[in-house]
C-alpha cells in the first residue's frame, strides 16, 4: 500500500515535470520567434503572408498610373494646380508633381527599404523599355523647364537686390544659377534606372515649387485656379513696389511652399548618395557665409 | 478594514490626473481578453471584472515612441555639445534628428487611470496626454492631445460549477478629447507676421460616447473563450473654437480569443490566441494585422515575463510585483504607416501601478 502511494507520488511528481518542460520549452520557443521578428521589426517575410507586389524585388520597374501604390506612379488627382502649356509630349502626365500623399508615401517607402537594406537594390533595378522611353521622351522638356524657371526666378532676385541696393551680389547669384544647373544635371538625358526617374521627379518636384511660388508672389491669386502659358508670364509687366507688396502679404504662404518642398527633396535626397540634400545646401551656405565674412 | 482605508488615502492622493492602459497588454500583444485580471477590464474585455471580491488599481504609464531612432540619433550628445559645435554642424546635427519623425507619429505619451470594482460593479477614469509629431525634416510639427475617459462596468456571473462560468459585462463609457492644430514653421511664421498665437494655434474638442460588450466562458482544465463587442459607437466630431471640424469613427469591432493557463506550484503560465476585428477582416494583410497571441510566464507572485505578438509586430515586458506596487516595463511596436508595415515605430514604456 506504502509502495503504490510511493508510486504515485512519483508518477504524480513526473506529470507535474513534464508539464513544467512543456511550458518552459513554449515560452522558450516564443521568445526565440519574437526575437528573430525584432530585427526587421514585423514578421511579413517569415509568414509570407504580404503579397503586395511593392515589397518584392522587381527585375523591372513599369510606370503606371492608378494603381494603388507604386513606387513610381504619379497621382492622377493633379490637375491643374499649375498648369503649363508648353506643347508637352503626349506622355507629359507621367511626370507630373506628386501629390501631398504620394510624396509621404513615397518617403515612406524609402525609408522602409533603407531600413531593410534594399534601397540600393531597388535604386538600381532596370526601368522597363517602354517606360524607359516615355522617361527619355520627357527629359528635354524637364530641362527646358528648369532653364527656363531658372532665368525667370535669377530676374526676380535681381529686382530684388536692386530695391534693396545690392542684397544679393553677383557671387551670390551665381550660387542660385549652379544650383539651377545642379538640377539640371540630376535629369539624366537617358535615364536607365529607378535612381534616374526618382531624380528626374525630385526636380520636378522641386522646380514645381518654385513656379508655385513665382505664382504666389507675382500673379497674388490662388495658384489653382490660374491656368497660363509662359509667354504671357514672360511678358508681365509688374512694378518692384508691386513684387514687394506681394512678397510681404505671402509671406507664410512662400514659406509653407519652400519648407514642403525642401523637406520632400530632403527626406528622400538624404537617403540616396549622389541627390541634394538640406545638408549639402547648409554646409554650402555655411561656408559660403564663412568666406564672405573673411 | 485596512484595506478601505488604504482605497480612500489613495482615492485622496489621485485627485490629479487619473490613469489608463496597464502596460502588461502591450507587452502581451493586448492578448488579454481571456486572463484572469481585473486590470484589463477596463480597456480590454469588460467580463474580466472581479465577480466576487474587490479589485483596485492605479497604473501610471510613459511611453517614448520611435525609442531606437531617439537614441541613434545621438539627441542628448547634440544637446549637450550643442555649444561647441559650429553652425553648419548644429543645424545638421537638428535636422539628422528631425528626419527620425517622417510621417505621423506619436513622440510621447502618458497614461493614468484610477479604477475600483466590486462584486461585478465598476467604476473607472482614465486620463492621457500626447505630444504628436508630423512630417520630417524641416516640415517637422508638434500637436498636443488629451484626453479624459470615464467608464462603468456591470457584470453578471453564471456559475455551472466544475472550474465552468461565463461572464457577460457591459461597459458605457464617454471620452472628452481636445487637441491643438499643428504647430510647424509655417505656424511660426503666420504668429510673427500676425503677432497673434490664436490664429496659429487652434484647439478641437468633442466627447464620445461608446458601448463595450464583453464575454469569458471558462471551461475545465484552464481553457477559456472570450468574445468582445467594442466601440458600438457612431461616428463624432471635434470642433474648434472658430467652428473647424475634424470628424472621427471607431469602426465597430469584433474580438476573439482562446486562452489557456494555470498554475503549478511556483509557475504560473497563460496563452493566448485571439483575433481582432474579425468582422472587418477582408484579406491575408486584414488577417495579419487582426492576429495576435500573447504569453505570460510567472515566477513566485513578484514576477513576470511577458511576450506577445500584434498585428505583425513583436512585444516583450517584465513585471515585478512586491506587494501592492507593480513595476512593468516593457518593449513593443506600433504601426503608423500610410500603408500598413511601412512605418513601424518602436515604443519603450515603464509603468507603475498601484494594485489590489
Amino acid at each position: 500500500m506504502q509502495k503504490s502511494s510511493k508510486y504515485a507520488q512519483i508518477e504524480k511528481e513526473g506529470t507535474l515535470m513534464v508539464k513544467r518542460l512543456i511550458i518552459f520549452l513554449t515560452s522558450l520557443l516564443t521568445l526565440f520567434f519574437l526575437s528573430s521578428c525584432i530585427g526587421d521589426a514585423n514578421i511579413y517575410k517569415l509568414i509570407s503572408v504580404y503579397d503586395n507586389q511593392a515589397f518584392q524585388p522587381n527585375d523591372s520597374i513599369e510606370v503606371k498610373q492608378n494603381t494603388t501604390f507604386n513606387l513610381l506612379s504619379i497621382s492622377p488627382d493633379y490637375d491643374g494646380y499649375i498648369t503649363i502649356n508648353y506643347n508637352p509630349p503626349e506622355d507629359y502626365n507621367m511626370l507630373k508633381k506628386l501629390s501631398n500623399e504620394d510624396s509621404a508615401l513615397l518617403i515612406e517607402y524609402i525609408n522602409y527599404l533603407a531600413r531593410t537594406g534594399r534601397l540600393e537594390s531597388y535604386l538600381n533595378s532596370e526601368l522597363d523599355e517602354n517606360t524607359r522611353s516615355l522617361t527619355k521622351n520627357t527629359t528635354a522638356f524637364v530641362r527646358g523647364i528648369i532653364d527656363n524657371v531658372g532665368n525667370y526666378a535669377l530676374s526676380i532676385l535681381r529686382d530684388v537686390s536692386q530695391i534693396y541696393d545690392g542684397l544679393y551680389t553677383e557671387e551670390d547669384l551665381k550660387v542660385f544659377e549652379d544650383f539651377f544647373e545642379s538640377l539640371k544635371d540630376t535629369v539624366i538625358e537617358d535615364p536607365k534606372t529607378v535612381k534616374d526617374y526618382l531624380a528626374i521627379q525630385l526636380s520636378l518636384d522641386a522646380i514645381a515649387s518654385v513656379i508655385q511660388i513665382i505664382h504666389e508672389i507675382i500673379i497674388g491669386l490662388p495658384s489653382e485656379i490660374i491656368n497660363y502659358d509662359w509667354d504671357s508670364l514672360e511678358s508681365e509687366v509688374f512694378s518692384s513696389e508691386d513684387l514687394l507688396k506681394i512678397i510681404s502679404g505671402k509671406a507664410t504662404e512662400i514659406v509653407s511652399i519652400l519648407v514642403n518642398a525642401l523637406t520632400e527633396i530632403d527626406m528622400i535626397g538624404s537617403r540616396i548618395p549622389g541627390f541634394f540634400n538640406l545638408s549639402e545646401i547648409i554646409k554650402l551656405v555655411f561656408q559660403g557665409s564663412e568666406e564672405a565674412a573673411s | 478594514m485596512k484595506k478601505v482605508l488604504l482605497v480612500i488615502f489613495l482615492i485622496l492622493l489621485t485627485i490629479n490626473p487619473l490613469m489608463s492602459v496597464s502596460l502588461k497588454e502591450e507587452a502581451r500583444g493586448r492578448a488579454v481578453l481571456t486572463v484572469d485580471d481585473p486590470a484589463f477590464a477596463f480597456t480590454e474585455n469588460p467580463a474580466l471584472i472581479e465577480t466576487k471580491g474587490f479589485a483596485f488599481n492605479l497604473p501610471i504609464t510613459a511611453n517614448l515612441y520611435s525609442a531606437s531612432d531617439i537614441l541613434k540619433s545621438n539627441l542628448l550628445h547634440s544637446l549637450i555639445h550643442s555649444s561647441e559645435m559650429d553652425s553648419s554642424e548644429l543645424a545638421n546635427n537638428i535636422l539628422d534628428i528631425l528626419r527620425n519623425f517622417y510621417g505621423r507619429t506619436h513622440l510621447i505619451t502618458l497614461d493614468e487611470m484610477l479604477s475600483f470594482s466590486i462584486r461585478g460593479f465598476g467604476l473607472s477614469a482614465s486620463s492621457y496626454q500626447r505630444v504628436n509629431v508630423s512630417g520630417g525634416s524641416l516640415s517637422t510639427a508638434l500637436s498636443l492631445e488629451v484626453g479624459v475617459k470615464l467608464s462603468s462596468i456591470l457584470s453578471f456571473n453564471f456559475d455551472f460549477g466544475r472550474d465552468s462560468s461565463l461572464s457577460v459585462g457591459f461597459m458605457p463609457s464617454a471620452t472628452y478629447r481636445m487637441q491643438s492644430s499643428e504647430f510647424s514653421i509655417e505656424s511660426a511664421t503666420n504668429m510673427l507676421l500676425n503677432k497673434n498665437i490664436e490664429s496659429s494655434l487652434l484647439f478641437y474638442e468633442g466627447i464620445n460616447l461608446a458601448l463595450d460588450i464583453g464575454t469569458l466562458l471558462k471551461i475545465p482544465y484552464g481553457f477559456s473563450f472570450a468574445l468582445v463587442l467594442r466601440d458600438i459607437t457612431p461616428s463624432y466630431e471635434l470642433i474648434s473654437q472658430t467652428g473647424d471640424r475634424i470628424s472621427y469613427s471607431s469602426p465597430f469591432s469584433i474580438d476573439t480569443a482562446i486562452g489557456w493557463g494555470g498554475n503549478w506550484s511556483f509557475v504560473s503560465f497563460d496563452l493566448e490566441l485571439g483575433l481582432r476585428g474579425v468582422n472587418n477582416i477582408r484579406n491575408n494583410v486584414d488577417l495579419l494585422k487582426s492576429f495576435n497571441l500573447g504569453l505570460s510566464l510567472g515566477l513566485t507572485r513578484f514576477f513576470e515575463i511577458s511576450a506577445g505578438l500584434r498585428a505583425g509586430y513583436p512585444s516583450v515586458g517584465l513585471s515585478i510585483d512586491i506587494f501592492y506596487v507593480e513595476i512593468n516595463a516593457a518593449y513593443y511596436w506600433q504601426d503608423f504607416g500610410i500603408v500598413y508595415g511601412l512605418n513601424p515605430r518602436d515604443v519603450l514604456a515603464i509603468e507603475i501601478a498601484i494594485s489590489i
